[in-house]
């Protein structure tokens, strides 16, 4: 479950001091589909951000599991990152000298609470989102929507229970989107938590829950369930 | 395959950045290699140096007091002399301050069966650190006292057996030319001399117990004047005359290219090091993406540190090794030419003088790397997850 409570998050600027999060009060259950929508520019990356232990609030709290995020040191907050949360990027951020295989088990590097063999665990989220065949492949010779469904397979190679997910379908053509969203909602299904930011209204089908956000103010909007779900 | 291991993934990512990566390990091939010439360079001139000091002889030579000793002169530079003194003085002499090494020499008498008159001379191999380096092949042992060492225009082949005052005697090296008296001399043990004395031999000047000079060489921190003058005054039954002062000059001069070669290796350490500085921020900007990945799968500051600081010196020693290791195949293959370039003679350092050569040329390489990789691995941690990703995405 992850909480926030009255976080805010203010940037100073040569023009003055801008708020990007404006005192957002937000409850985030255990195995929902949260879509944060807005603008560019709303804050609903730099929310994602915070819930997500990479940037710091410049004040009021964010509650993970009951423990205080940005209370933690950096040690304690990371080993949260690495385990209790999985991200996807708008970018795929996959290493260029490492192969796809290399790339999904990079989390374990800094930590693995996962007991199986991490090549096979690796091996069986390449498959799973469908690019079993493309194990030694490097990244510049994935098309876009294999790279994201690589980068997909990389968060949850930890076994997190929330992923967090910003603009993950920024950049691709309509059926790759389709094709990512499903992929979430099976996560989603899976008892994960899915937080995911974007500016296209039309995936609110897709979600569970919908949280609006306009100039760093965060509002709460009626779902729509897709035909899929 | 187990977990995913940081140094593979340093290792694989230095194959992208190339030519930075290139530049980085080239400044610090550089940095190693002009330490390590410029230390053998260095270790090879003093080496030659110093054989050639050896090859020069004693410093100074300590002869009995006596108004016409100049006149009559010692044995490898000048004429022998009867006279003598208490082979005592050697000891005196020795623990005179100044005085690193000291050899005896006795004139035992001049033997008049040979064709030319040959000269026999004393000496102790124990001590002898001129007679050996005089040798025109090495003998790699001590004269034994039933040998002989002859002079270059003594007739007599290695092996033949001579006869020195009656006594059979086995020639085991001969001298090069020194065109001084020794050229003419014949060198056996100071035992074997003292053999001949108690054996009552006709014509032989020298007494048991009796040296005819002692051969000094001097402390060349504290220099050959002073080491003459301190002789001279705790020795008041001897006269010292020295012999050259060649060694102190080119060890003087040697010192002063040593200083300007390592102040030229600085120029290029302070040189390098910003320029290595710029490189690894450059590099720790461009990956700023990558470092909010790294942190965003649970990377910590103390990681991303520790990732970087290794990246820095990873590269560093595979410049420093390949640098030194240049250095090195051309020093073998350039010494004439460097030889030529700095007017000494260069004579190749003993292995642990290499070894040790090497091993500082890379360690001072490595120390520069920490110093160079420590800024950009504390920008690279320090950095804040979310503005590195987002930074990195423009």
């Amino acid at each position: 479950m992850i909480e926030t409570n009255e976080v805010m998050k203010t940037y100073e600027t040569l023009s003055g001091r801008i708020t990007a999060l404006d005192q957002a009060n937000i409850s985030i259950k255990d195995g929902e589909f949260v879509l944060i929508v807005g603008r560019s520019g709303s804050g609903k990356s730099t929310l994602l951000s915070i819930l997500g232990g990479l940037t710091r609030p410049s004040s009021g709290k964010v509650m993970l599991n009951g423990k205080d995020l940005w209370a933690m040191n950096d040690e304690d907050l990371s080993e949260v990152r690495g385990s209790e949360l999985g991200f996807v990027f708008q970018f795929p951020g996959l290493l260029p000298t490492l192969n796809t295989l290399e790339n999904v088990m990079l989390p374990t590097m800094f930590c693995s609470k996962v007991e199986e063999d991490p090549s096979e665990r690796a091996t069986i989220l390449l498959q799973t989102v469908g690019l079993g065949d493309k194990l030694d492949s490097f990244p510049n010779q994935l098309s876009g929507g294999e790279l994201k469904r690589a980068a997909i397979a990389r968060s949850l190679m930890n076994n997190p229970s929330i992923i967090l997910a910003d603009e993950p379908t920024g950049d691709l053509d309509v059926n790759t989107e389709k094709e990512i969203m499903d992929m979430f909602c099976r996560i989603n299904k899976l008892g994960k938590t899915v937080v995911m930011v974007t500016h296209n209204q039309d995936l609110a089908c897709f979600a569970s829950r919908v949280l609006s956000m306009e100039r760093g103010i965060v509002s709460e909007e009626e779902g729509q369930k897709c035909e899929r779900i | 395959m187990g977990r995913m291991k940081a140094n593979t993934v340093i290792l694989r990512g230095a194959k992208r950045r190339r030519f930075r990566n290139l530049a980085v390990m080239l400044c610090f091939a550089f940095i190693a290699g002009s330490l390590l010439v410029t230390g053998m360079l260095m270790a090879g001139a003093q080496s030659a140096v110093r054989t050639g000091s050896e090859r020069l002889g004693p410093d100074m030579i300590a002869v009995p007091m006596d108004p016409t000793a100049t006149s009559n002169g010692v044995f490898l530079i000048c004429q022998p002399s009867d006279l003598y003194l208490p082979s005592s003085t050697y000891d005196e002499v020795l623990g005179t301050p100044g005085v690193t090494q000291a050899a005896m020499q006795a004139y035992v008498g001049t033997d008049q069966a040979w064709p030319r008159p040959l000269i026999v001379i004393a000496y102790e191999p124990s001590q002898d650190f001129t007679i050996r380096s005089l040798l025109a092949s090495y003998l790699g042992r001590s004269l034994l006292d039933n040998e002989v060492l002859l002079g270059d225009s003594v007739y007599g082949s290695i092996g033949d057996t001579v006869s020195i005052f009656g006594q059979a005697f086995t020639v085991a090296g001969r001298l090069d030319p020194t065109s001084a008296s020794a050229d003419g001399s014949a060198f056996i043990t100071m035992d074997a001399a003292e053999r001949l004395v108690n054996d009552g031999v006709a014509g032989l000047s020298m007494q048991p117990g009796q040296i005819s000079a002692v051969l000094i060489k001097a402390d060349r921190s504290v220099g050959t004047d002073t080491v003459l003058h301190y002789v001279s005054a705790q020795n008041p039954n001897v006269l010292v005359f020295p012999l050259n002062n060649q060694g102190q000059g080119i060890s003087d001069q040697l010192s002063l290219a040593s200083q300007g070669l390592y102040l030229t290796v600085t120029v290029v350490i302070l040189v390098s090091l910003p320029l290595i500085l710029l490189i690894s921020a450059m590099s720790v900007n461009e990956r700023r993406r990558e470092i909010g990945l790294m942190r965003s799968m649970g990377a910590s500051q103390k990681d991303m540190f520790k990732m970087f600081f290794a990246e820095g010196i990873y590269l560093a020693a595979a410049g420093a090794l390949a640098g030194a290791a240049a250095a090195t195949i051309s020093l073998f293959l350039f010494q004439g030419t460097f030889s030529r370039l700095l007017q000494t003679e260069l004579v190749s350092p003993s292995m642990l003088d290499m070894t040790m050569q090497f091993l500082f040329a890379v360690l001072v390489a490595m120390l520069l790397a920490g110093t160079a990789a420590l800024w950009p691995a504390l920008k690279a941690s320090r950095m804040d997850p979310y503005d590195a990703i987002r930074s990195g995405q423009n």
